[in-house]
């Protein structure tokens, strides 16, 4: 069973629809340790992917996560803008011209877009940021594959990871981004990029399979 | 000449830097302000895809030198570099300066036609000015000291002047100045402060200039060496007699 480009415009949709919901909870999540617009500019962000995504939506794969790249491209404004345009960029040319996609491809893309990530925001694992829920959903991933599970399993494994990512940066010290300003300070609180990059694989694990 | 983009997280920023840039002595460079996120850069925050269309526009082979405020910008410039054609993007450097005073002394030098590694070096030596002025810091070390040695056949010539222009030996007199001096290519040229008993310093950086606190009715020393002493002189003292071009 694959991921088809259908699957990808579902899955964009539903991640549009959570972030929309999720705005004030990802602001108020950003308030406690940054700058208060997390929520806010993810939420223009996808809004203008859902703008775009219908002339892409006859594309293969790459077509739709590249628009996805630039629609945040130009329009997020905050850091958010270039780690999520990076890792959809990313995706995008690991899946150029597929029309559809394995769950071994899937778990390969997803890993690269994360490289990416880790690239541009010169961050890794423990840092307490979006990283920290992105890494063990490609672990989850690679793992499922690995033992050949279905599709719609290896998914919601890779949602379980990120959210227990997500958790564990409650008690870690920010290192990078305006949470680490506040120093031991940031400790005690959620990451805000960590939950909005879970609620892109919860999204995934509802709308991929 | 290298194109300049400057990027800032405020639209009105990054064009005030732009205007400010200009008014030192940018008049005929390639020169963009990219800022702000929104359909209209209303709001604050930066645009990978605008600062790629900018880098695009003013292009040429000498170079694009992108300098940018903080935070989101970098990242964004990054990408911005990424998404080039890599034929431009091997031709686009990304500087760390400070945002307004490396704006304005990358202007400057781009202006006189300085190559790129030279203009990078100057925009990354901008604070030196100001923290000679507040006396916080030792300034860094910049590009600015002169070779060791020198050829000992080259003669060696010096005049003394007192600046009667209001500002000193700063902003567009300073600009004038480093212009004047560079056209010696192979004459190095230094100067003192000899009231407050600052320098020498090299007299082709706007930065190492404007760091000897030279106000009106100070007095200076310019020394030439190289092949053009003579002519090097007498260009800086007819700009100096006449005020600086009447700026």
């Amino acid at each position: 069973m694959a991921i088809t480009s259908e699957n990808f415009i579902k899955w964009l949709e539903n991640y549009a629809a959570l972030l929309n919901e999720n705005k004030a909870y990802l602001t108020d999540l950003d308030s406690e340790i940054g700058d208060a617009d997390h929520g806010i500019n993810m939420d223009r962000g996808f809004q203008a992917v859902l703008k775009k995504l219908p002339d892409a939506a006859d594309g293969d794969i790459g077509a739709i996560l590249k628009t996805t790249a630039m629609a945040l491209i130009s329009s997020v404004g905050g850091a958010s803008g270039p780690l999520y345009g990076t890792l959809f960029l990313e995706m995008a040319k690991s899946a150029d011209g597929k029309a559809e996609l394995t769950l071994e491809e899937w778990a390969a893309s997803l890993a690269v877009g994360v490289e990416g990530v880790a690239r541009r925001g010169k961050a890794g694992a423990g840092n307490k940021t979006m990283l920290d829920a992105l890494f063990p959903a490609v672990e989850a991933l690679k793992q499922a594959s690995s033992e050949k599970r279905h599709l719609k399993e290896a998914l919601q494994a890779s949602c379980n990871a990120a959210e227990e990512g997500m958790k564990a940066t409650i008690p870690m010290v920010a290192k990078k981004g305006r949470a680490s300003y506040l120093g031991e300070r940031s400790a005690g609180h959620q990451d805000p990029g960590a939950t909005s990059s879970f609620l892109m694989l919860k999204a995934a694990a509802e709308s991929l399979a | 000449m290298v194109s300049i983009v400057l990027v800032s997280h405020s639209r009105k920023l990054a064009e005030g830097a732009l205007e400010l840039a200009r008014e030192m002595g940018g008049g005929e460079l390639n020169m963009r302000a990219v800022g702000g996120a929104g359909e209209e850069g209303e709001s604050l925050g930066t645009d990978a895809s605008a600062i790629r269309d900018a880098i695009q526009e003013v292009y040429s082979d000498d170079g694009v030198l992108v300098l940018m405020d903080l935070g989101s910008a970098v990242m964004n410039a990054e990408l911005a570099v990424e998404m080039l054609p890599p034929e431009i993007a091997e031709n686009v450097r990304l500087c760390d300066a400070p945002f307004v005073e490396g704006s304005v002394a990358a202007t400057v030098q781009a202006r006189i036609g300085t190559p790129m590694e030279g203009v990078i070096s100057e925009a990354k030596s901008a604070l030196a000015a100001k923290q000679t002025h507040l006396g916080n810091d030792e300034p860094e070390k910049t590009a600015e000291q002169p070779p060791a040695g020198g050829n000992t056949n080259e003669e060696e010539l010096t005049f003394r002047i007192v600046i009667d222009h209001p500002v000193g030996l700063h902003a567009r007199p300073a600009a004038r100045f480093v212009e004047t001096a560079s056209r010696f290519t192979d004459t190095e040229i230094r100067v003192t402060n000899t009231t407050e008993n600052q320098g020498p310093t090299n007299g082709k950086s706007i930065i190492a200039l404007t760091a000897l606190g030279v106000r009106q009715d100070d007095e200076i020393e310019v020394t030439a060496s190289g092949s053009q002493t003579h002519q090097a002189l007498d260009a800086l003292r007819m700009l100096i007699e006449n005020n600086f071009d009447n700026d």
